[in-house]
């Protein structure tokens, strides 16, 4: 299946170009929107990996996305080390973290692996909840300084904008690569794999790392953008949060988390001005698209496109 | 020798579905195996690729012992496998399905740089060629009809280029045109590239027309093994396995 | 010391009696209807919130709970009910990741339905006569609350064994968990079952919710509180098994309580690190069995 979507560079150069002139069109609050929806669209897409593309739902994702904001928060706290460092470090951080995690949690599949990564992100939690001397406990970490040059609104955008199309880049390559195909062939029928000579845990662990670590380099640009950091960032809701982002756009496209990142944050930004009862208007959502639109906003997209070629 | 299998036993909770089976199996050339519903030979199938292990007796590929390898392990030394009830990927097209194999045969798979599409696209399509589903590459395997699906099973297996193949019932189910097809596939296989094609078949047509040696299993046991005449007059075969069929 | 730790087991195993009758329902649907129902948390807190309307609704009287405990858990399950017939149905056949996000999404609409009934005031329903104050007990005072819940579970343990096993019903039920569709091609009304057992966890958790309303406040967030919670337990004793989530919830119970001696700050790490360590060892849980 072609799951990447086709993709046509040339429209893609032109919403990059929007999203590069979008600062001067709007203004500054909802120059702040667009950061959380790009922080967001890395966090969603780098689940998917697991999720969409190897056939792994993971219920830890939040642990690996607050794992990267606090190893950065903590750096530049506790360390003094610059932001520059403490950002790359807070993803290589939490790949590094995440090789005896999904070590464990590729070990056991299906609902089991689910319940792991949960066991292990609400650990996380609560290492960083009740850790007061270190990690600031449940007032977490505020104020945390940032490069002038990155301080403020506009320049945070275009660094956001920067990373996120890096690491959005580099992800498509990774699912486009032979590595890519093999771990969807992985979601597909496992048995099937190994006969072809494929070493089944090896390759999920792979993309478990991955996966990670991208999610770490969404918490981090969190951790600059919103200069603090809180447990909340590791908790269950979380990672409740980011599936959703990804079942709402679509979990069998690549540019599908990143849709759903920019319809979510967009809704829940703009219902929450008019009314304190967002969660039920979410849960309908929810039931809604897991009902009527289970391949998400991109994937009906796409069905809609296939249909109207076919006539 | 390209296959040697001694003494393999295999028992579930006390019921042996495989039990003292020996046999060699010369390179190159086609040989089949039948026998009854519940005579072992898929069980032995799983045995020899390693999926089972076996609680008695070993497995040697070319004088190596596989008999406690890992299926994956087991492919990269040059053994396929296609599988009864059809095993392929079912949201990936045609293409893919084939790709993904030569990729892994070819040790190209933990490459996160180049994109697939372009590696491995000559020899793809010649796969797909071959077996006649060339122009559906881009269908997604799971909407194929079942005899393409088995054809696609089947090319799975063949993507690796294996040297000895094991085809577990590759016409099951399919029309007599697709038989047809399928057995000039693993004549085609056997003369051309040279494999070596064990195959486990219920339709007496294809097993009697192609193959060089039959054995025959029956209650987990290889009760003979020759030529296909010799087999056609062996008495007990017939009373076992052909008098039941009328 | 030692009533200190005393005080702590009751304490670990009346909140585990409570987990317990929450967690056995979500096991029960996970294993016959094969749904894994997050929103089983809302209806506890609906249970709660529905022996406080009760009792309120009753008059001042601290006995009228004992109405609200036979009133509360039925409104529960009707709500269930409704709730499996409209809105369950079409995801049974779904994979888990689409039952869960569902039924998170109704969580967040029951909750918000909550609030837009109740607000978001904490109530407080008292301690119903005659089980107010403590009996002394080995030189300590246990509440005789306590004693009421802890009493409850083995009782429900026990209801639940019986209608499992020496009713026709509860017959049926097993046949329909063990095989759907030969329990269907032998003429059971496979929908009914589906719902009854549903209604009857549903029952159940608002049984949970009810017991639960005296001993702490009743508020919105309720449902979210025990959510993780009833995994963990379900995951220690095993999916689909009742025994196991009654081990599972005395383990949970427990290890939260005595882990508060330990490590005061940490001991909800207790309740994860039991989690993971039954996953690694043996994941399908001190009762279930491996697929």
């Amino acid at each position: 299946m072609d799951i990447g979507g086709r993709e046509k560079p040339v429209f893609y150069g032109v919403f990059l170009a929007i999203f590069i002139t979008l600062p001067f069109l709007v203004g500054e609050g909802w120059t702040s929107l667009i950061i959380e929806m790009l922080i967001m669209a890395i966090a969603a897409t780098a689940a998917n990996l697991m999720t969409g593309y190897g056939g792994m739902v993971s219920f830890g994702v939040a642990g690996f996305y607050g794992v990267g904001a606090y190893i950065t928060a903590l750096l530049i706290t506790k360390a003094g080390f610059p932001f520059g460092v403490a950002f790359l470090a807070g993803p290589v951080g939490a790949s590094i973290i995440a090789l005896p995690i999904g070590w464990f949690c590729v070990r056991r599949s299906a609902i089991y692996f689910s319940m792991l990564s949960l066991a292990f992100a609400q650990l996380m939690y609560v290492i960083v909840y009740t850790w007061y001397s270190f990690a600031g406990g449940d007032d977490g970490i505020v104020g945390i300084p940032v490069p002038t040059f990155l301080n403020s609104s506009l320049s945070y955008y275009y660094f956001t904008l920067a990373i996120t199309v890096i690491c959005l880049i580099a992800m498509w390559i990774i699912v486009n690569s032979p590595f890519g195909k093999t771990i969807q062939a992985l979601r597909e029928n496992q048995e099937r794999a190994n006969f072809i000579g494929i070493h089944i845990r090896r390759y999920q662990h792979a993309i478990f790392i991955i996966s990670s670590f991208f999610l770490a380099v969404a918490g981090s640009l969190y951790c600059g953008f919103n200069k603090n950091v809180f447990a909340d960032y590791m908790f269950w809701t979380k990672t409740f949060d980011i599936i959703i982002v990804y079942l709402l756009g679509g979990l069998y496209t690549f540019i599908g988390p990143t849709i759903g990142a920019i319809i979510y944050i967009l809704a829940s930004k703009i219902i929450i001005r008019y009314t304190e009862y967002w969660p039920i208007i979410l849960g309908m959502m929810i039931v809604f698209i897991t009902l009527f639109m289970p391949d998400g906003v991109a994937g009906f997209i796409r069905s809609r496109i296939s249909d109207a070629k076919k006539q | 020798m390209i296959l040697e299998v001694n003494n393999l036993k295999k028992c579930f909770g006390g019921i042996s579905a495989v039990q003292n089976v020996t046999f060699k199996l010369e390179a190159r050339g086609i040989s089949s195996i039948i026998g009854p519903n519940g005579a072992g030979k898929t069980t032995l199938f799983n045995l020899i690729t390693g999926k089972l292990q076996p609680d008695e007796g070993e497995v040697y590929l070319n004088g190596e012992n596989i008999s406690r390898l890992q299926p994956f392990q087991i492919c990269h030394k040059k053994l396929g496998r296609s599988f009864q009830i059809t095993n392929i990927f079912p949201k990936l097209s045609v293409y893919e399905n084939i790709q993904v194999a030569i990729l892994s045969s070819r040790g190209i798979n933990k490459n996160f740089f180049n994109r697939a599409d372009r590696l491995v696209k000559k020899e793809t399509i010649e796969v797909l060629e071959n077996l006649g589903l060339g122009e559906k590459k881009d269908v997604l395997g799971g909407l194929l009809a079942h005899g393409d699906q088995k054809l696609l099973d089947i090319g799975v297996s063949l993507a690796s280029n294996p040297d000895l193949i094991l085809l577990d019932e590759p016409t099951a189910g399919m029309s007599p045109e697709e038989t047809i097809k399928t057995t000039e596939l693993v004549k085609k296989l056997a003369k051309e590239r040279g494999m070596t094609v064990l195959l486990i078949e219920h339709d007496m047509n294809v097993v009697f027309s192609i193959s060089e040696i039959i054995r025959v299993m029956h209650q987990g046991e290889l009760i003979a093994e020759g030529k296909p005449e010799e087999i056609k007059s062996n008495n007990r075969v017939q009373q076992i396995y052909l008098g039941e069929q009328g | 010391m030692f009533e200190r730790i005393l005080g702590q087991v009751m304490s670990g195993l009346s909140v585990g009696m409570v987990f317990f009758l929450i967690a056995v329902g979500l096991s029960m649907v996970f294993g016959t209807l094969r749904v894994l129902n997050v929103a089983h948390a809302s209806f506890y807190m609906l249970g709660a919130y529905l022996c406080y309307t009760i009792t309120d609704f009753l008059g001042p009287s601290s006995g009228m709970f004992w109405i609200a405990l036979i009133l509360a858990p039925i409104g529960v399950a009707i709500f269930g009910g409704i709730l499996e017939l409209l809105v369950l149905r079409p995801i049974y056949k779904r994979e888990l990741l689409y039952q869960l996000i569902l039924t998170f999404g109704l969580i967040l609409i029951i909750g918000d339905i909550v609030k837009l009934t109740w607000g978001v005031q904490f109530y407080q329903v008292n301690i119903p006569w005659p089980l107010h104050g403590t009996v002394s007990f080995l030189g300590t005072r246990l509440s005789y609350y306590h004693l009421f819940m802890i009493a409850m579970g083995p009782i429900i343990l026990i209801l639940i064994w019986g209608l499992l096993h020496k009713t026709r019903l509860g017959r049926t039920i097993r046949a329909v968990t063990y095989n759907r569709d030969m329990s269907s091609a032998l003429g059971v009304n496979v929908s009914l079952i589906y719902t009854i057992v549903f209604m009857f966890a549903s029952w159940l958790a608002g049984l949970g919710g009810t017991l639960m309303a005296p001993m702490s406040s009743i508020f919105l967030g309720m449902d979210t509180t025990v959510v993780i919670e009833c995994f963990i337990i379900i995951v220690i004793g095993g999916f689909g098994s009742t025994g196991g989530a009654f081990l599972g919830a005395i383990v949970f119970g427990l290890v939260n309580s005595l882990g508060i001696l330990v490590l005061p700050k940490q001991s909800i790490a207790f309740g994860f690190i039991a989690m993971a360590a039954v996953l690694i060892v043996r994941p399908w849980g001190l009762m279930g069995k491996p697929e």
